[in-house]
């Protein structure tokens, strides 16, 4: 019998087995929560699966693919049909648990604001390309108005930035029929279609609060 | 002329006088138990005056939750643009190890009917080995904090089991959040119970102080329960009917719309909202 005479040597050949495969491996990475037990998830653990709940028949399974050099060979095991249908499967298991790609790694609770505001950034480039803003540019806003039908444009100069990930705004002066206007824009909002740098004013500070008390021309500009 | 039933025997012909002797003066009938008498379980007080049949029963009080809940970290606020275009102030909260199931309790061996949830994993060594034992026993991994959610019915619950976030909450749904909250130290009227400010010119001499606390000679005392001055905050507050924005499955999060008490890193307690005509439970 194919199966008993090679079982000891399964048991022998754990040890090497079990080296081959990385340790990293068998360290829970992620838990899901389910009802009634614990399942470990990673990429390609579905395949793992089976390696764990079996009981003798995985570590030969994993013997055989460690003998054989990861090989599927099903035609080795002999007559045995129950058994070729678990080396078959086994192997091709041991297979797909080499080839996967790298563990996902653990998110520390404190990355987790982090990685929230990357997502929400990269989604909101997707609707246009936000460009470097630095306080003294001039820069032209095209903004969706609540009737949706005409874009508003706003054209002045940048006084402050605020950045604070997803929620990064910037405040923008300008003069329009002799009232000054600032207006804070939401850099990433689904709202603002468009933000285009036209000039830039050197500037020595990051906030440009003192135009307040100068003459509007520094904060006039012409619309085309 | 009020006549007070009281539920036991044994009261001689003298304390009768007296008792009525007592209704005579003061109308209203004063539970009277100056004997060591032996308490009935229920005691029953009845006034046989017009309109008014004071009854005095003992009751069981319960406060049951709406539904199963989790116990959580704030992990802090960051903004949520909707997909809309409307921007939502929202509160991170995270789940460490935990929110495992380390005992069920029933009406038939403890009384009531509760879930007791544990969270948080540390280490062995810093759990004292009666908390240790407790977790042992139903094969659960050594956990900090211990919490009962008080339902009504605990089908379904069985100590092992792992409470799945996305099975109990879903985005849009009302939450109450309970928390410690920041603790603001020695405060006075203003800052603590909204007390307004005196005069800060026009020779005023109190600005920031309580101003009267009472009446004259009548009553010539302070009534319980004056505010003053004291210790504020750093204690248990729910915030009621908080919506849910977002659960994010990959990163194990939750975002929650508005704020939750206390600091990043703080306790949490996510319940389902208790909303009198929906879902408060009744006895």
């Amino acid at each position: 019998m194919a199966s008993s005479s090679l079982l000891p040597h399964s048991l022998l050949s754990l040890p090497t087995a079990s080296s081959r495969f990385p340790k990293s491996s068998l360290t829970i990475s992620s838990i899901s929560f389910s009802l009634n037990q614990v399942s470990i998830t990673r990429t390609g653990s579905v395949a793992f699966q089976p390696l764990v709940r079996r009981g003798r028949e995985s570590t030969f399974g994993i013997a055989r693919a460690g003998e054989t050099g990861e090989e599927e060979t099903p035609a080795e095991t002999g007559g045995d049909e129950s058994a070729t249908e678990t080396l078959e499967e086994e192997s091709s298991v041991a297979v797909a648990v080499e080839e996967k790609p790298p563990k996902k790694p653990i998110v520390k609770l404190n990355e987790i604001i982090g990685i929230l505001n990357k997502k929400a950034i990269e989604e909101a480039e997707t609707i246009k390309v936000v460009p470097d803003i630095k306080p003294g540019d001039i820069v032209e806003i095209k903004k969706e108005k609540a009737n949706r039908r005409r874009l508003a444009l706003y054209k002045g100069i940048v006084i402050s930035k605020s950045s604070s990930g997803v929620h990064t705004t910037i405040r923008i002066r300008y003069m329009t029929s002799g009232t000054a206007v600032e207006i804070v824009f939401p850099v990433y909002s689904p709202k603002i279609k468009e933000i285009k740098v036209v000039s830039h004013r050197d500037v020595r500070r990051a906030k440009l609060y003192y135009l307040r008390e100068k003459l509007p021309r520094f904060y006039t500009f012409k619309k085309k | 002329m009020g006549v007070v039933a009281i539920a036991s025997q044994g009261l001689s012909l003298a304390l009768g006088a007296r008792l009525l002797q007592r209704n005579r003066s003061n109308p209203t009938p004063t539970p009277l138990l100056p004997l060591p008498l032996p308490l009935p379980s229920v005691v029953r007080l009845c006034s046989s005056r017009k309109g008014s049949a004071r009854r005095m029963e003992v009751l069981a009080m319960a406060s049951f939750e709406a539904g199963i809940g989790v116990l959580a970290t704030k992990l802090g606020m960051m903004t949520y643009i909707h997909p809309e275009g409307n921007v939502i102030p929202v509160t991170v909260v995270g789940f460490r190890e935990g929110n495992v199931v380390t005992q069920v309790k029933t009406s038939a061996t403890d009384g009531y009917d509760a879930v007791q949830v544990g969270y948080r994993r540390v280490r062995d060594i810093k759990l004292t080995k009666p908390e240790l034992g407790h977790l042992q026993k139903v094969g659960a991994i050594p956990m900090r904090h211990l919490q009962e959610f008080r339902l009504q019915s605990v089908d379904g619950f069985e100590p092992g089991q792992l409470l799945d976030i996305e099975e109990i909450f879903k985005e849009g749904d009302l939450v109450d959040v309970s928390g410690n909250s920041i603790g603001k130290g020695f405060q006075g009227g203003i800052k603590r119970h909204n007390f307004a400010r005196g005069p800060m010119t026009h020779g005023s001499k109190s600005h920031r102080q309580l101003g009267s606390i009472g009446a004259g000679t009548t009553p010539g005392r302070v009534y319980k329960g004056k505010k003053m001055p004291g210790r504020m905050g750093g204690v248990k507050t729910k915030i009621r009917k908080l919506s849910i924005v977002k659960i994010d499955t990959d990163l194990r999060a939750i975002l929650i719309k508005g704020a939750v008490p206390g600091k990043p890193g703080n306790l949490l307690r996510i319940t389902p909202a208790k909303i009198v005509g929906k879902n408060i439970p009744k006895n």
